[in-house]
C-alpha cells in the first residue's frame, strides 16, 4: 500500500501532502505565538509605566543574532534552489551554512545572553521604603523624577557582593558592589531609553557599597529570573520557546544534510520536497524572531 | 474533475491490491505501534471509552457526597476508594462520642479533585478522543475512499502523544496532594497556588502535571487535525468532489480546523501557567495576593506581581468555546449518517447544513467571552458577545431543523443506532434552547455557576454527543469487528439510558433556577439549606438516577465485549444497506482498505431513488439508464 | 515512492523542475536566486533601519510635539508603531518571497486567511483589557 501524492502534487489541488501538512502546522504555530504575543501585549498594557523596563538587553548582540537568522533563511532557500537544479555540492554547502547559523544563534543565546541575565541582580524597592534609597532612585526633590512628570524609579540593579547572602533567608541585607548606571545617576533621563552600546556598571569603591535591607524589597528580588518581573517572564518564555523551535529546526536540517541527503541518489524529487518543507518551517522561525527582536530589544 | 480522477486512479489504488495480501507486520506493529488508521481509531475509541467510564465513576462518587454530605460511603466501597486514592481525597469518619470507625467519605478537597478531573477527563480524554479522533480515524478515510491517512506515522505519533497525556493525568492522582483541584477550567489564581507547599513536590504535583498532560494532549490533537485536513483535501477518491462528501466528513473536517486554530492559544496559556507554577513568574497572579491554608499562612504570596487572572480566562475560553463545537460537531456528523441510512431518504438540505457548519465554526471563535460575564466585563464588550452568541444559535438551529425534516416521510427503521440518533435530536434541542437565556448578560449573572448551567451543557454533551457516540458504535461496530451487536441488549441500553439521563439532568434545571451552586460539595445542605430548601430533596433523586445510569452502561460494556466473540456474523459487507464508501470495503477492512478500484459517481445520500432497483444507490455505483443522474449532495426522493 | 513515471510527470508539470532537470549552467542558477538575494539584502537593511529608528526620540521633535499633545499620544508610541510596522513589512517579505506565498495555491491561502483573522481576534484580547476595568488589577503597591 502506498499513500498517494506524498511526492507528486495532486492535479486538482496542485499540492503534495507534506506541503499542505506543513502549512497547516505553521498556521497552528502562528496561533501559538499569537497567543504568547497577545499575552505579552496584555501584560505590557496592564503594567504601570515604571514597571516595564527598557534597554535591559544587549542590542548589538541581538542585531547580530537577527542577521545570523536572516542569513540562514536566505541560505536554506539557496540550498533548495541548488537541489532543484541537481547541484548536489552547492546544496550541501548552503545547507551546512544554514544549520551552522542556527547553532551560532543558539550559542549566542545560551552561551552569552541568558547567562548574562542570570548573573545580574535586581530588586524592586517597596514604595514605603523608597525614601531610604533616594540616592539610587532619584524620585524626590525639585529636579527629582516625580517633579519632572517622569514615571518613578523603584528598581535597583547591579552585582551583589555574595550570591549566597541573596539566597540565604537568614541574612537580612544585601550588599551591592556595583550598580547599573541608571541607579548611579538616577536623576538623569539619559538611561530611560535603551542605548545601542550598553552602558557599563558603576563599580563602587570600598566603603561606598550600597546596602539593601531585604525587608525593604519586593520578594521577587534576586537574579534576572522570570520571577523578577513580567518583562523577563515574557522574554524567557518567548525566546525559550523560539529557541526550542530553532533547536528542532537545526536537528532536522542537520539530518537532511547528513544521513538524509543519501536520498539524493534514489529520489531527488522527494529530497527537494523535504528541503522545501523544512525550509518553510525555518522561515517561520525567522519570521517569529523578526517580531521578537524589536519588541524585546528595542521598544 | 472526472478526467483528472481517471488519470490517477491506478496510481492511488493499484498498489493497494497487492499490498494487503502480503501485509503481516507482526504483533507489535499490528496491534500496538500501528500506523493503520483503523487500528489507531480503535485504540483511540477504546482508550476514550475507558476514560469516559472512569470520569463517570468520579462523578458517581461526587453524587454520593452531594446527596449524603459527609456520611461515609457504603462499607467496602469507601475502603476500596480510600486504598486507591489515599488520604488527600477520602477522610475517615468517626462517631463523635465513641470515636468508633464509621467508614470513609469524600473529603471537601477530594470533591474538588474529582470535580476538576471529571471535567478534564470527560472533555479532553473521553469525548474528543472518541468522537473526533476515534471515529474520524476509523470512518473518515474509508468514507472518502482513501487507502490510509495522509501521514500514517504522524497518526501513530498523535495517538502515543495522547497516550502519554493519559498516563500523566492518571499518575497525577497518585502524587502527594493528589490531582489538580482547580476545576477543568483551571482558573488562576487558584491554579497558580494549589498543589504547592512544603510537602508537595515542586514539579510532580497535581496542578503542574495537569498542565503537562494538557500540553501532550494538545500536541496530539494538533497532529491529528493536520492529518485529517490533509487527508480530506488530498486523498479523496476519484470522483469524490467536495459536493459529494458525506456530511460526517464535512463535520470532522471543520472540527479539525477548530482544533488546529483554537488549541494553540490554550497551549500558550498552559506554558504561561507552567512558568507561574515552576519559575514563580506572575502572568496570572495579581500582586499582593493573600491566600490562607495553601501553605502560606495568610502572608502575601511570593509572586512578582502585575499579572491578571483574566488573561487566563480569555486565552482559555478562546480555545474552550470552539471546543464546545469540537464536542458536538462530530456527534452531529454521526447522527446525520445514521438518520439518512435508517430513514432510507436523503438528508434534507445538505448544502445548507454544510453552510451552517462553516458559519458555526467561524462564529465559534468570536463568542468566547460569554463565559466571562461575571468578570466585571463592561457593557460594550458584553453587548458584542451577547450579539454574536445569539447569532451562533442560528446555524445550530439550521442543523437541528434539517435533521428533523430528514425524518419526515422516511420509512424509519428503529434499530439501536437509529434510536440513539433520533433521541439525540430532542436532547440536543433541550440543551441548545436552554442555552439561549444564558447568552444574555442579565440572566447569566444570576444563573452563572448554578446547576442550570450544568444541566444545559450536559444536555448537549451527555444525551447529545454521548448518545451520538453510542449510535456510532452500534452503527459501525459491524464494519470494525465483522459481527453485529445484540439488538435486544442495545434497546435495553437505550431505554435505560434515556430514562435515567433525563431523570438525572432535568431536575438540575429546577435546582439551578432556585440558585443551587455547582461547587457545593454537600449539595447545599450545610450552609445554604435555608435558601434552597425547596429543591434540596432533588439531590437524592438525581444521585440515584446517576447510579442507575451507571448500571445501565454495564449492559453496553457486556454487549460490546460479548458481541466481539459471540455476536451474529454480518450477513454481507453492507448490513445496513448504506450508500457511503466505507460499506464498499471487505469486513473488517484490510490494510489498504479497498480491494477494488474506487470511483465515486454520485452524492452521499441517494436512498430510495425513483426507478432504482433497490432502495439505496452506493456512491461507487456507476450511473445507468435506470438510475437518476448523479447530483451533488443528493436530492430528496420526492423532488 | 520511486515510481519513475510519476516523477517525470511531476517534473514536466512544474516549470522549475523542468529547468532543473536540464543540468543548468551556473548563470541560470544565479538568475533563479537573484530575487532571494535581493530580499535577503532588503531584510538586512530594514533590520538596520529598525535599530536606527528606535533611537530617534520622536517626542523631542518640533513637528511632532504639538501633534502628540493634541491627540494625547506619547511620543514613544510612535517608536513602537514604526518598529512594528517595519517588522510587519519584513515578515511580509519573508512570507511572500521566501515562503512563496505570492503565488501559492488557494488551498493554502484559505486556511491562512482564517488564521490571520482569528489571530487578530486573539490580539483583540488587549482591546478588551482596555475597554474593561481590568487594567487596574496591575501593581497597587505604589
Amino acid at each position: 500500500m502506498e499513500i498517494p501524492y506524498t511526492v507528486t502534487p495532486r492535479p486538482d489541488t496542485g499540492l503534495a501532502n507534506p506541503k499542505l501538512g506543513i502549512w497547516l502546522f505553521l498556521a497552528s504555530e502562528v496561533m501559538l505565538f499569537g497567543g504568547l504575543f497577545a499575552g505579552y501585549i496584555f501584560m505590557r498594557l496592564g503594567a504601570e509605566p515604571w514597571m516595564w523596563p527598557h534597554g535591559w538587553l544587549n542590542v548589538p548582540v541581538g542585531t547580530f543574532n537577527t542577521f545570523v537568522l536572516i542569513a540562514s533563511s536566505v541560505t536554506v532557500i539557496l540550498s533548495w534552489e541548488a537541489l532543484k537544479m541537481r547541484n548536489y555540492k552547492a546544496f550541501k554547502v548552503w545547507l551546512a551554512i544554514t544549520w551552522i547559523c542556527g547553532l551560532l544563534f543558539l550559542g549566542v543565546k545560551l552561551g552569552y545572553e541568558w547567562p548574562a541575565k542570570f548573573n545580574h541582580f535586581g530588586a524592586y524597592v517597596k514604595k514605603e521604603a523608597a525614601e531610604k534609597y533616594e540616592a539610587q532612585l532619584g524620585n524626590d526633590g525639585e529636579d527629582g523624577r516625580l517633579a519632572r512628570n517622569l514615571p518613578p524609579r523603584l528598581f535597583i540593579s547591579g552585582h551583589p557582593k555574595s550570591w549566597a547572602d541573596v539566597k540565604n533567608p537568614a541574612v537580612k541585607e544585601i550588599v551591592l558592589v556595583a550598580v547599573d548606571e541608571e541607579n548611579n545617576t538616577p536623576k538623569s533621563t539619559e538611561h530611560d531609553r535603551a542605548h545601542f552600546i550598553p552602558t557599563p556598571m558603576a563599580h563602587l569603591h570600598e566603603g561606598h557599597e550600597i546596602v539593601l535591607q531585604k525587608a525593604d524589597l519586593l520578594p521577587s528580588f534576586g537574579p534576572f529570573y522570570p520571577r523578577l518581573n513580567t518583562y523577563l517572564a515574557c522574554y524567557f518564555m518567548i525566546t525559550g520557546l523560539h529557541g526550542l523551535h530553532v533547536l528542532g529546526g537545526v536537528i532536522v536540517l542537520f539530518y537532511f544534510w547528513g544521513p538524509g541527503s543519501k536520498m539524493y541518489r534514489t529520489n531527488p524529487v522527494q529530497l527537494s520536497n523535504r528541503i522545501e518543507v523544512v525550509g518553510l518551517f525555518w522561515h517561520l522561525v525567522d519570521l517569529v524572531w523578526i517580531f521578537v527582536f524589536p519588541i524585546f530589544y528595542l521598544l | 474533475m472526472a478526467h483528472v480522477a481517471e488519470t490517477h486512479a491506478p496510481e492511488a489504488h493499484g498498489p493497494a491490491d497487492h499490498a494487503h495480501e502480503h501485509y503481516d507486520p507482526g504483533f507489535w506493529r499490528k496491534w500496538v505501534f500501528t500506523t493503520d488508521h483503523k487500528m489507531i481509531g480503535i485504540q483511540y475509541a477504546v482508550t476514550g471509552l475507558a476514560f469516559l467510564f472512569f470520569g463517570f465513576g468520579l462523578m458517581m462518587v461526587m453524587r454520593w457526597s452531594i446527596a449524603h454530605g459527609s456520611q461515609p460511603l457504603p462499607g467496602w466501597l469507601g475502603g476500596l476508594m480510600h486504598s486507591i486514592f489515599g488520604d488527600s481525597v477520602f477522610t475517615k469518619e468517626v462517631e463523635p462520642t465513641t470515636k468508633a470507625f464509621l467508614g470513609w467519605s469524600l473529603s471537601t478537597q477530594g470533591y474538588n479533585i474529582f470535580g476538576a478531573m471529571h471535567g478534564t477527563i470527560m472533555v479532553f480524554f473521553g469525548i474528543v478522543p472518541i468522537a473526533f479522533a476515534g471515529f474520524a480515524n476509523f470512518v473518515l478515510p474509508l468514507q472518502i475512499g482513501a487507502v490510509d491517512m495522509a501521514f500514517p506515522r504522524i497518526n501513530m505519533a498523535s495517538f502515543w502523544s495522547f497516550f502519554i497525556s493519559c498516563v500523566i493525568m492518571v499518575w497525577s492522582f497518585f502524587v502527594e496532594g493528589s490531582a489538580a483541584k482547580s476545576g477543568w477550567t483551571n482558573y488562576p489564581p487558584l491554579s497558580g497556588v494549589a498543589d504547592s507547599g512544603p510537602a508537595i513536590h515542586h514539579i510532580f504535583n497535581g496542578g503542574t502535571l495537569w498542565l503537562l498532560g494538557m500540553v501532550f494532549n494538545i500536541t496530539s490533537s494538533l497532529l491529528g487535525s493536520i492529518n485529517f485536513i490533509t487527508t480530506v483535501v488530498q486523498l479523496r477518491a476519484p470522483g469524490m468532489t467536495w459536493g459529494r462528501l458525506p456530511f460526517f466528513v464535512w463535520a470532522q473536517f471543520i472540527t479539525a480546523y477548530l482544533l488546529l486554530l483554537a488549541f494553540p492559544p490554550l497551549e500558550s496559556a498552559a506554558i504561561m501557567n507552567l512558568f507561574d507554577r515552576v519559575f514563580g513568574s506572575s502572568f496570572f497572579m495579581p500582586t499582593g495576593l493573600v491566600v490562607n491554608a495553601m501553605g502560606s499562612d495568610g502572608q502575601p504570596l511570593l509572586f512578582s506581581g502585575g499579572g491578571s487572572p483574566i488573561l487566563w480566562q480569555h486565552l482559555f475560553w478562546f480555545l474552550a468555546h470552539p471546543e464546545v463545537y469540537v464536542l458536538i460537531l462530530p456527534g452531529i456528523g454521526m447522527v446525520t449518517e445514521i438518520i439518512a441510512c435508517n430513514s432510507r431518504k436523503p438528508i434534507w438540505g445538505y448544502k445548507s447544513m454544510v453552510g451552517a457548519l462553516f458559519v458555526l465554526a467561524f462564529l465559534s471563535f468570536i463568542v468566547w467571552a460569554h463565559h466571562m460575564y461575571m468578570t466585571g466585563m463592561g457593557p460594550k464588550v458584553s453587548a458584542f458577545f451577547q450579539t454574536t452568541t445569539i447569532i451562533i444559535s442560528i446555524p445550530s438551529v439550521i442543523l437541528l431543523t434539517a435533521l428533523l425534516l430528514s425524518l419526515w416521510g422516511g420509512s424509519l427503521r428503529f434499530n439501536t443506532p437509529m434510536l440513539f440518533a433520533t433521541a439525540f435530536l430532542p436532547m440536543f434541542g433541550i440543551g441548545g434552547l436552554t442555552g439561549i437565556p444564558l447568552a444574555f448578560n442579565a440572566v447569566d449573572l444570576y444563573m452563572h455557576d448554578t446547576y442550570y448551567i450544568i444541566a444545559h451543557f450536559h444536555y448537549i454533551v451527555a444525551p447529545g454527543t454521548i448518545f451520538a457516540i453510542f449510535a456510532g458504535v452500534y452503527h459501525w461496530y459491524p464494519k470494525a469487528s465483522g459481527r453485529m451487536m445484540n439488538e435486544v441488549l442495545g434497546k435495553l441500553h437505550f431505554w435505560g439510558s434515556l430514562i435515567c439521563i433525563n431523570a438525572l439532568f432535568m431536575p438540575m434545571f429546577l435546582q439551578g433556577m432556585a440558585g443551587v451552586h455547582r461547587r457545593w460539595w454537600d449539595g447545599g445542605n450545610a450552609a445554604y439549606a435555608a435558601t434552597v430548601q425547596p429543591v434540596l430533596h432533588w439531590n437524592q433523586t438525581i444521585s440515584q438516577a446517576a447510579w442507575a445510569l451507571g448500571l445501565v452502561q454495564l449492559i453496553f460494556v457486556f454487549n460490546f465485549c460479548w458481541s466481539l466473540f459471540f455476536g451474529r456474523k454480518v450477513p454481507n459487507d453492507n448490513p445496513w444497506g448504506a450508500t457511503t464508501l466505507e460499506w464498499d470495503t471487505p469486513t473488517p477492512p484490510p490494510h489498504g482498505n479497498f480491494i477494488k478500484p474506487i470511483h465515486v459517481y454520485r452524492g452521499p445520500y441517494e436512498y430510495s431513488v425513483p426507478g432504482a432497483d433497490k432502495d439505496f444507490t452506493p456512491q461507487s455505483e456507476p450511473p445507468t439508464a435506470h438510475t437518476a443522474p448523479a447530483v451533488p449532495g443528493g436530492i430528496p426522493a420526492h423532488a | 515512492m520511486a515510481d519513475p513515471h510519476s516523477q517525470t510527470t511531476a517534473l514536466a508539470a512544474d516549470p522549475t523542475h523542468a529547468t532543473g532537470a536540464e543540468a543548468p549552467s551556473h548563470g541560470s542558477y544565479l538568475h533563479h536566486v537573484r530575487p532571494y538575494l535581493i530580499v535577503g539584502a532588503a531584510l538586512f537593511i530594514f533590520t538596520a533601519v529598525t535599530v536606527g529608528l528606535s533611537y530617534v526620540k520622536f517626542e523631542d521633535h518640533r513637528t511632532f510635539r504639538g501633534l502628540f499633545a493634541q491627540v494625547g499620544v506619547h511620543g514613544y508610541a510612535i517608536n513602537i508603531a514604526i518598529g512594528l510596522a517595519v517588522a510587519t513589512f519584513k515578515v511580509c517579505l519573508v512570507g511572500a518571497w521566501f515562503m512563496h506565498l505570492k503565488n501559492e495555491k488557494a488551498t493554502i491561502w484559505r486556511p491562512l486567511i482564517l488564521t490571520f483573522i482569528f489571530c487578530a481576534g486573539l490580539f483583540a484580547l488587549c482591546l478588551l483589557a482596555y475597554m474593561d476595568p481590568i487594567h487596574s488589577t496591575s501593581h497597587p503597591l505604589h
